[in-house]
């Protein structure tokens, strides 16, 4: 059960935390924009994470055959107008009339998508797992420490991505809108910001980071229509440890961190048992949370009492 | 579902329409596998196939192939028509994975049932009305579901897989008497022995292993090291494998190096295991995993610079996809009892070749060919049951039958002129008698190294 506890071991584990770790944290701060923002439960992201993936090997190697990288990126650019459309005529409407139940009632329809859309996936496409070849795969290594190159791109476009949205949110006009909307979307909506259109916007980059990490997931892997299952519960967690109210690069780096945690758990434990470490962790961050008398509401904004009045914004709708 | 739409309903009118339109994407969620079972049935050229609640019923097969397989299959088969069956409808469920990561089995496995339906209609037997559900690649609740579905429906017999859904649904098996043959996952260790449970495929990884390590030990003299990474199903299943395995192990004079790492079905992520490897490495890894997980595997391994020799025990498309050109470049060795549908050699089998390929356009793989038996198997069956009179709605009837004699029909073995037959252990319930080997999968070409039987009886090289 246990590994010899040797450096090489570790700085192995270490490195591939690194690197699954960035495919979380991408994942948790789109998770986390949404959520922390709209007040969306968004669980179709499984959903819009495997067509993100269908839909740029589609591009490349069915219908149009479009070069590889630019099959990639409409793939990505349809699957976050997919992500608009589900907010624009699922959500909004079913938060509108649900009223002070939005965010059960959103989360069961997200539930519903999430599956029904997986079915659809595995409908049109087969069963089969579909094969994604893009660049050629390359094994680098520092000293004994191996890796892929994918693994090299996919950190550094993940922490790059992280960096923009970054930015985006703290020195742009439209940054501030979203960071009103997610303090207060009633409030923000009377100083003239559009919050119905900020959530769609919301939608577009979240899906879009969803789509990214698709991508790479499926370069380094395989397609195939449950890809989207796992990741979007470690991008649940990672938006839950980190707070879906924070910057994208503490959600980013709490990725790393749960991924590191998954790694070197297996340095004790069977590899079976690591990904119940990691959730053994967000249970004791929990209770170490309600020990020291924080509420959770603090942390995510969306579990707050629901005013009197609707929730969610409807103008312009 | 309907209970929180009927306990929702007696609130106001726009909050009822809310719920409506989340009831629709619930039901759209619960029909979505239904809706796939049906899609997974109904292949290219199928017919006759509905869909009804969690299940999809077919009353006929694949496209009518070229020729007539039915008097080919009759004549092959030595067919009596007093006892065939023939206008009888017999019905049969069909427990599969048809959504989930296993869903390529399902897949496979149906088109092997419909054209063995098909055939036997042709050949003058009965009607075979299968009703097929969907175990969810593994799920114990639907397995248990759709037991309590048969049972209800009073079908006295089924095909399985995954050990009749990881052993959830033995029990009810038993208590029911609802004969079972299971050519998916066979009887695997913890299956054995189960009443009205027959598993007609060898037992992977430790059916082959003893002739695997015969191979090996002749091509590797005193490497002796052996590690395994499988596949995680649970206790107490994955403590008696474990068990055997290790004995087996210890019989072929080889050495275990502690390395028995369970990894999750269907992660296609071996980021965590390969370091542990690695540190700990054998001569010869078994990696006992199975569907898309092989190439996933072989193709981390490589990356991670894998010195050590691994073996699997499965070879099929969604491997090969998943190996992203590892298992073409690099090879994949794989020991089990492989069905090699380029080289058929009996009668039966090319016969079975040659329609599956004109139905479905491509050429069967192991399941395919187990299941096409299986149906087959469950036809015999029929016959003998007949033969003496007995009711053939009866699975206690049918169970007797095979037990008159357990050698039956087989799609394996043989020679040009004689089908091959498969021969079950009156004990353990699994196969006792089975061809097998080990083989090696590179450019697109398999090519066999060794044959063998169970304890790597008729130990022969290629």
């Amino acid at each position: 059960m246990f590994a010899r506890f040797d450096a090489t071991t570790v700085a192995q584990l270490t490195a591939n935390g690194i690197f699954r770790g960035a495919a979380y944290g991408l994942l948790g701060v789109g998770f986390a924009l949404i959520l922390g923002v709209t007040g969306r439960f968004h669980f179709a992201y499984s959903f819009t994470y495997t067509l993100a993936a269908y839909l740029a090997f589609t591009l490349r190697f069915r219908g149009p055959k479009l070069p590889f990288w630019i099959a990639s990126f409409l793939g990505i650019l349809l699957t976050a107008a997919v992500g608009v459309l589900i907010e624009r005529f699922i959500y909004r409407p079913l938060a509108k009339r649900a009223g002070a139940t939005a965010l059960l009632a959103v989360f069961v329809a997200a539930l519903g998508i999430g599956i029904a859309g997986q079915n659809m996936i595995a409908l049109f496409w087969g069963q089969a797992t579909q094969a994604f070849y893009g660049p050629d795969k390359k094994a680098w290594s520092i000293g004994s420490t191996r890796f892929e190159n994918f693994d090299v791109w996919q950190t550094v476009c993940a922490l790059a991505l992280v960096l923009i949205l970054t930015g985006l949110l703290r020195f742009t006009g439209l940054g501030r809108a979203i960071k009103a909307t997610r303090v207060n979307p009633d409030l923000a909506t009377i100083i003239g910001i559009n919050a119905n259109h900020i959530y769609l916007v919301c939608f577009a980059i979240g899906t879009f980071l969803c789509g990214v990490s698709a991508f790479w997931y499926g370069l380094q892997f395989t397609v195939e229509p449950n890809m989207g299952q796992r990741p979007v519960i470690f991008a649940f967690v990672v938006a839950f440890l980190a707070g879906t109210a924070r910057s994208p690069l503490r959600v980013f780096f709490t990725g790393i961190a749960v991924a590191l945690i998954e790694q070197w758990a297996s340095i004790w434990l069977s590899v079976r048992w690591t990904q119940t470490a990691v959730f053994v962790i967000l249970v004791g961050y929990l209770v170490s949370l309600s020990l020291r008398g924080r509420k959770l509401a603090d942390l995510l904004p969306f579990l707050r009492p629901a005013p009197t009045k609707p929730a969610a914004p409807t103008a312009g709708s | 579902m309907s209970e929180h739409n009927e306990n929702e309903s007696r609130r106001g009118g726009s909050r009822r329409d809310f719920l409506r339109n989340a009831g629709l994407f619930g039901t759209a969620a619960a029909l979505g596998p239904a809706f796939l079972a049906a899609c997974g049935s109904s292949s290219k050229g199928s017919s006759a196939t509905t869909v009804k609640g969690g299940s999809g019923t077919t009353a006929a097969g694949a496209a009518a192939p070229a020729g007539d397989p039915g008097a080919q299959l009759a004549a092959m088969l030595k067919i009596d028509a007093k006892t065939a069956g023939k206008g009888v409808e017999f019905p049969m469920g069909a427990v599969l994975a048809l959504t989930g990561p296993g869903s390529f089995y399902g897949k496979t496995m149906s088109r092997g049932i419909d054209l063995a339906v098909k055939h036997i209609a042709a050949a003058g037997g009965p009607n075979i009305k299968v009703t097929y559900w969907d175990h969810k690649s593994g799920d114990a609740p639907a397995g248990k579901q759709a037991i309590t579905e048969i049972v209800a429906k009073k079908i006295p017999a089924k095909l399985a897989s995954y050990v009749d859904d990881l052993g959830a649904m033995l029990e009810d098996t038993a208590k029911n008497k609802v004969f079972t043959l299971d050519g998916g996952g066979g009887t695997s260790i913890f299956g054995q022995k189960q009443p009205y449970f027959w598993g007609t495929r060898g037992i992977t990884p430790n059916d082959p292993m003893p002739g695997l390590f015969k191979w090996w030990l002749e091509n590797n003299p005193g490497k002796t090291k052996v590690g395994l990474v499988g596949w995680d199903i649970g206790e107490p299943n994955n403590g008696i494998i474990k068990v055997d395995v290790l004995a087996k192990i210890a019989a072929a004079g080889m050495t275990h190096n502690g390395l028995y790492e369970l990894v999750p079905v269907g992660g296609q992520d071996f980021s965590a295991v390969l370091p542990k490897i690695k540190a700990n490495e054998p001569d010869l890894l078994i990696v006992s995993v199975y569907g898309q997980d092989p190439g996933s595997f072989a193709n981390q391994a490589a990356t991670a610079g894998l010195k050590a020799k691994v073996v699997g025990f499965e070879f099929t498309p969604d491997g090969v996809n998943a190996s992203k050109g590892t298992y073409d470049k690099d090879g994949w060795t794989f020991a089990y009892d492989y069905f090699d549908a380029s080289a058929p050699v009996s009668p039966l089998a090319k016969l079975f070749v040659s329609e599956f390929k004109a139905a479905y356009g491509e050429l069967p793989d192991f399941y395919a060919a187990n299941f096409y038996e299986n149906t087959l198997v469950m036809w015999e069956v029929i016959r003998r049951a007949n033969a003496k009179g007995g009711n053939i709605m009866d699975g206690d009837v049918l169970d007797k039958a095979l037990r008159e004699n357990l050698t039956v029909v087989s799609v394996y073995g043989g020679d040009a002129t004689t089908v091959g037959t498969s021969t079950l252990d009156e004990v353990t319930h699994s196969v006792k008698k089975r061809p097998m080997g080990v083989f090696e999968y590179k450019g697109g070409k398999v090519t066999p190294k060794a044959f063998f039987g169970i304890d790597a009886e008729g130990y022969k090289k290629a």
